[in-house]
């Protein structure tokens, strides 16, 4: 019976507790040091990739040229001026292991503070027209720099089946009960902080205004509110880890050069 | 200027021009006429090949009155009232306008001398010299766009050491006296009408005053229905599209705006 499952669901949590050793009143909360030096690893090797290709804002405008069609017929083009990807990394800390409120008990979850201090900056330059009453009547030059300088937030992560959640855009989307995912969320008191510089108009220009800051705002916390902060969910699904051939590595024998000469 | 126009496009739609043509003739006919003019109509309307000179002043939230008079709007039953949106917004903008329009106009002159409707003279008149330098809101909010003009950039309210767009201020006070704001800074009227009558003092009377009366009227249209706490209202929510857009989107234009 439900009844039943739900006990076995709790015996198996409380026994992964005890078989770790964490106790979710008692164990004081960790660091995450470890973590957060390979994450840096992760983002510096990104970074350096990034750069590498020379002139990323040069590829970005590419791939935005390509994607023009697809932006609404009241933005004329889009050029990317500036792109900033910071050089700092995320700062994850006070990691604790609690039961799911409201679950009975019956499953776990991790809960992580972030804190990342940097510059994350885009700069956009285009033209909003007015299409009334003949195509492109009008057209007043916009540049943008928006950049995200401190984000702050506690993360909320957890290992599951699929059956759990729902997918709210797409309600067909596949998602066969079968693996594990990994989730996560943010919780809705988090911080984020903006600093955007504008600059509108054609010969007598506008600049800095706080509207165009706080519109700008509005819209990539409406994009990141509507995935990944809570009741809203990231779901992942997790590769399989069984050790195979193929993907067997090992390292290059040291000092290769120096035998042959 | 902060807008770039492109007059070409305006100046050479017949379509436009025709419409706006058939605008004012429509507000031709609801107006009452004094005895001695009958079957004023508008002949040609040509918008002209000089642009106005367009300056972004200010970026913000659109004042609280146009939320009130949507939601005044609103039908109580299915009332869903209008609130606030992180995408609304509102331009000030300066506008200066001395292009080359030109309105003519056709009327029928009643001489009342020296009998009533003693004899009915077909007369031609053209507007032109229209010049306007005004302070104007441009607000876009639940897919409608308000326009109101607010005073003329001289215009000694200004002077005052206030926030325009400050709503306890004088310049947006609902009840200020209609008869200072100018919006029209110049205006010619020229009058046509047959040779013969060159010579006669009293038609030239009634010209006279028909070209007085079309004056006071065309001033009379700009304040009370352009004017603060006046505006127009242009409803863009029939459009097919839902994108919540300041621009009007054509459909049309799909492909040029690339």
């Amino acid at each position: 019976s439900a009844e039943n499952v739900e006990a076995e669901q709790t015996r198996q949590i409380d026994a992964i507790l005890e078989k770790t050793y964490y106790d979710v009143n008692t164990h004081p909360s960790e660091s995450l040091d470890w973590f957060n030096v390979l994450i840096a690893q992760t983002i510096q090797q990104f970074r350096e990739e990034a750069w590498q290709k020379d002139n990323i804002v040069h590829s970005l405008n590419n791939f935005v040229e390509k994607k023009l069609h697809e932006l609404p017929s009241y933005i004329d083009g889009a050029k990317i001026t500036e792109l900033d990807i910071g050089d700092d990394f995320p700062i994850f800390s006070n990691c604790r292991v609690q039961y799911v409120p409201n679950s009975n008990r019956k499953k776990l979850e991790a809960k992580i503070d972030i804190d990342l201090n940097d510059r994350l900056a885009i700069g956009v330059e285009t033209k909003l027209l007015l299409n009334y009453p003949k195509p492109a009547t009008a057209a007043l030059p916009i540049n943008i720099t928006v950049a995200i300088v401190r984000f702050q937030a506690c993360l909320t992560v957890s290992l599951t089946k699929a059956e759990e959640f729902v997918a709210p855009s797409s309600p067909t989307q596949e998602n066969n009960g079968s693996g594990y995912f990994l989730v996560f969320s943010f919780a809705p008191e988090y911080r984020m902080d903006f600093e955007t510089e504008s600059l509108i108009g054609a010969r007598s220009k506008l600049e800095n205004i706080p509207k165009i800051g706080s519109l700008i705002e509005y819209q990539i916390k409406k994009w990141f509110v509507e995935r990944c902060v809570e009741p809203r969910f990231q779901f992942v699904r997790l590769p399989s880890m069984w050790p195979r051939s193929k993907r067997t590595w090992e390292g290059k024998p040291e000092a290769e050069g120096s035998k042959t000469s | 200027m902060s807008f770039d126009i492109d007059w070409t496009k305006i100046e050479s739609d017949a379509g436009l021009n025709e419409s706006i043509k058939c605008h004012l003739n429509s507000y031709l006919q609801s107006i009452d006429l004094p005895d001695y003019v009958s079957n004023l109509r508008i002949l040609d309307f040509s918008i002209g090949k000089v642009p106005p000179n367009i300056i972004l002043r200010e970026i913000s939230d659109p004042l609280d009155d146009f939320y009130q008079a949507l939601n005044e709007d609103i039908d109580i039953d299915n009332a869903k009232p209008v609130e606030r949106n992180p995408n609304d917004v509102q331009f000030l903008t300066e506008i200066e306008y001395k292009g080359d329009l030109l309105i003519t106009i056709a009327a029928d002159l009643v001489l009342h001398y020296p009998t009533k409707s003693f004899m009915t003279l077909p007369v031609k008149l053209t507007i032109s010299n229209v010049g306007i330098h005004s302070l104007c809101l441009i607000a876009y909010l639940s897919k409608q766009i308000f326009v109101s003009f607010l005073c003329d950039v001289s215009d000694s309210m200004l002077d005052k050491n206030e926030s325009i767009l400050d709503t306890s201020g004088s310049l947006l006070a609902p009840k200020r006296s209609l008869e200072r704001i100018l919006i029209l800074r110049t205006m010619k009227i020229e009058t046509e009408i047959g040779e013969q009558c060159q010579g006669e003092g009293s038609v030239l009377r009634s010209v006279g005053k028909l070209e007085q009366f079309l004056l006071e009227n065309f001033k009379e249209v700009l304040r009370k229905e352009l004017s603060w706490p006046s505006w127009i209202n242009l409803d863009l929510s029939n459009n097919d599209d839902s994108n919540e857009d300041f621009a009007q989107r054509d459909p049309t234009s799909e492909d040029s705006s690339i």
